[in-house]
């Protein structure tokens, strides 16, 4: 793509999310301005921008937690300003997020959480509720043994697992994840990158994440959009990005750090084990699909 | 188990959903048929079937497909036009049954993704899972026994955060530099000057509300004088200083816990051990010696407003005069009830800002444990006031004061 505007040449019914001239504005601090975004079923997309340019804000406008101040934003076709409140329920339960450190309830134990949203939104029996939180559970790679156990006693990556179990719940289209990757261990992260490939091909999520972890950039997502200046200055894939030769991404992906990221993921490539593939051996569902 | 038997047939009919078999309506979520010919069984599966039209629809189903005698069954998801993993679920869930009933099964799905799903959603066993939580009995026996450890730990905790905090007292006397005079400051503010006003408030109307119930009491035997000095024991002796022990309780006690408890969430106070210092020095000792030294002071405001609020009610509501009552209460007051009062104050405050700081540090890393030991500081530091108070009463009385 060739054109770094927010990809207006994909045609409607293939744009999941779609943000039109959003403008966001902190008291005379201007965070975003006229800002356009389209994001594609199916596709991993990866949100990066220096320190202050308002990804996290971005995410939550998408959201709807973060009112804009102008600007549409449309989510699977419906407009969330102009859409009746039964709409936008409609819309909420389309997406699943996962915030940071998991945003577990700390009163509920993990299977209860991820249960909860099946317990608030449908009227599941009892038996299949649970058969269905433990699938997800085992899904998102947690061990069974966590069934009972309450967020403050398990680990950090074990709590986002959860979250994603959580998010995952009423089966969205739409996973939204802020900093999946940080405070992660590398091999926990890397494993975190695969699980979130894996879904997307078994579930055929379409999945948008903030992030600064640039193995997740390289490991994950399909596009990367970058925000600077208060816009969606580029979105396209990463050595697309490069070519644009823009100082800061240029920086950011081929610094110290971006040059150690690429170098591991195209070893991964060149020995034939793609980062998604080799999640085989961890992940059931891999191994499964292999078998059809 | 089951991925060995599903397999992809190609569609015999156009995918989009397939047109609606004879007598087949497309139900508004989802829905499914069982269609028997020459001893195989075909279960066509229509409509939505995601985890929002699964209630009723998956039991149905599970027990439809459980009571399938036949040797061959077939799963046709042609007709259906949703599928999420909760949905694939309960399919793979009615697979298993089948299969356990040695029968063969077939999965008929004109889309790939719908095999990646099913391939996907696995049921859980039962045996993988965590043992299933043990009977009501067992579990109310064992809630008593792990209360009852708890108060014993907790009560042996206490000691020790006793210990500790003279320890620490004794080291600060040796080493007087080390005291934290703004903090003590600070907190002699909070937890003491700050109490004033609403502890002068509650005392006045205690105190009026204890000489106007007294002396409707008393009017009746015509005694109406003796409660001037039933004012003057409630209030000197007993109510002064547990009214004020028991707003201080709910002020300080509380903001103790939780103010060391989300120091020690946020890691602050093992900032504090790796920094070589000691939290004892820096947040328990000002916190406590400020409580300390200025709980007294609280009595005594506490005293002396409960007494005006109480010769306020009876000068205004009988034929005693203002004079009349000031000398009838320096006749009849005792030095005695005052100091017998005073004297509780500071193993009050002690309780207090022991239990206040001790279950500060008893929190963990959630938000959540703050807000459980906040309610439980309070509600011991109220209880370890009155019991402090009725073993006072008693010694008192026996020494005959």
């Amino acid at each position: 793509m060739a054109d770094p505007r927010a990809g207006s040449s994909s045609s409607d019914s293939d744009v999941v999310v779609r943000l039109r001239g959003i403008t966001n504005r902190f008291g005379t601090n201007t965070v975003h301005q006229g800002l356009d975004l389209d994001v594609r079923r199916g596709e991993i997309l990866g949100l990066i921008g220096g320190s202050g340019t308002g990804k996290s804000v971005l995410l939550r406008t998408i959201i709807g937690l973060q009112r804009q101040a102008e600007g549409t934003v449309t989510i699977l076709g419906v407009t969330m300003e102009t859409a009746t409140p039964r709409e936008r329920a409609a819309v909420r339960r389309q997406w699943g997020v996962l915030f940071q450190d998991g945003a577990l309830f700390s009163s509920l134990s993990i299977g209860d959480n991820i249960q909860f949203p099946l317990r608030e939104f449908t009227s599941l029996g009892k038996g299949l509720r649970a058969d269905i939180a433990h699938m997800k559970l085992e899904l998102v790679g947690l061990p069974q043994s966590a069934w009972g156990k309450f967020p403050g006693e398990i680990s950090g990556g074990m709590r986002k697992r959860a979250g994603l179990a959580r998010a995952l719940a009423m089966d969205p289209k739409i996973l939204l994840l802020d900093e999946p990757t940080a405070g992660l261990d590398p091999i926990g992260a890397g494993d975190f990158d695969r699980l979130i490939v894996t879904l997307r091909d078994a579930i055929g999520l379409t999945v948008i994440l903030v992030t600064h972890d640039l193995d997740t950039l390289y490991a994950a997502c399909d596009r990367v959009a970058v925000l600077s200046d208060r816009k969606i200055y580029a979105i396209d894939t990463i050595p697309n990005l490069v070519k644009l030769g823009h100082h800061w991404i240029r920086e950011y992906f081929q610094g110290p750090r971006g040059r150690a990221a690429e170098g591991t993921y195209e070893r991964n490539q060149a020995s034939g084990a793609p980062d998604a593939r080799s999640a085989a051996a961890q992940t059931p569902t891999q191994e499964q699909e292999e078998g059809v | 188990m089951t991925d060995r038997l599903v397999s992809t047939v190609l569609p015999l009919k156009s995918p989009s959903g397939g047109p609606a078999l004879s007598g087949d309506r497309p139900a508004p979520g989802g829905d499914f048929a069982v269609e028997r010919a020459e001893g195989a069984v075909r279960l066509r599966l229509t409509g939505l079937w995601v985890t929002e039209t699964l209630a009723g629809l998956a039991e149905r189903f599970l027990q439809e497909a459980g009571a399938i005698q036949s040797a061959a069954v077939s799963l046709d998801l042609t007709g259906v036009t949703r599928l999420d993993t909760a949905g694939a679920l309960v399919i793979n869930q009615a697979l298993a049954r089948l299969g356990a009933g040695r029968c063969r099964t077939e999965v008929v799905s004109p889309d790939e993704e719908f095999i990646r799903l099913l391939n996907t959603a696995k049921p859980v066993p039962e045996g993988d899972r965590p043992g299933p939580q043990a009977p009501a009995p067992v579990r109310f026996v064992n809630q008593v026994g792990r209360n009852l450890t708890d108060v014993g730990r907790s009560s042996l905790g206490m000691l020790s955060f006793l210990g500790e905090f003279l320890g620490t007292l004794g080291y600060l006397a040796v080493r007087p530099g080390e005291i934290r005079w703004t903090s003590l400051a600070f907190h002699m503010d909070q937890a003491g000057i700050r109490a004033i006003p609403i502890v002068s408030l509650l005392s006045f109307l205690i105190g009026m509300v204890v000489a106007y119930m007294g002396m409707n009491e008393l009017a009746k035997f015509g005694a109406q004088f003796f409660s001037i000095k039933m004012l003057e024991v409630t209030i000197l002796r007993e109510m002064g200083v547990i009214l004020a022990a028991v707003l201080v309780a709910g002020r300080s006690a509380s903001s103790f816990t939780a103010q060391i408890g989300s120091m020690v969430a946020n890691e602050e106070v093992s900032a504090i051990r790796a920094l070589g210092l000691s939290p004892m020095v820096l947040l328990v000792v000002p916190r406590i010696v400020a409580l300390v030294l200025t709980f007294p002071l609280l009595v005594f405001i506490a005293d002396v407003v409960g007494v005006i609020g109480g010769g306020t009610a009876i000068c205004l509501t009988s034929d005693i005069s203002v004079e009349n009552f000031i000398t009838q209460f320096n006749n009849g007051a005792k030095t005695n009830n005052f100091l017998v009062g005073l004297i509780k104050a500071p193993f009050c405050a002690l309780a207090i800002g022991l239990v206040g700081c001790y279950h500060g540090f008893q929190a963990s890393t959630s938000a959540e444990s703050v807000g459980f030991l906040t309610t439980a500081s309070v509600v011991k530091a109220i209880f370890l006031v009155i019991v402090i108070d009725a073993i006072f009463a008693i010694f008192f009385v026996n020494i005959g004061l």
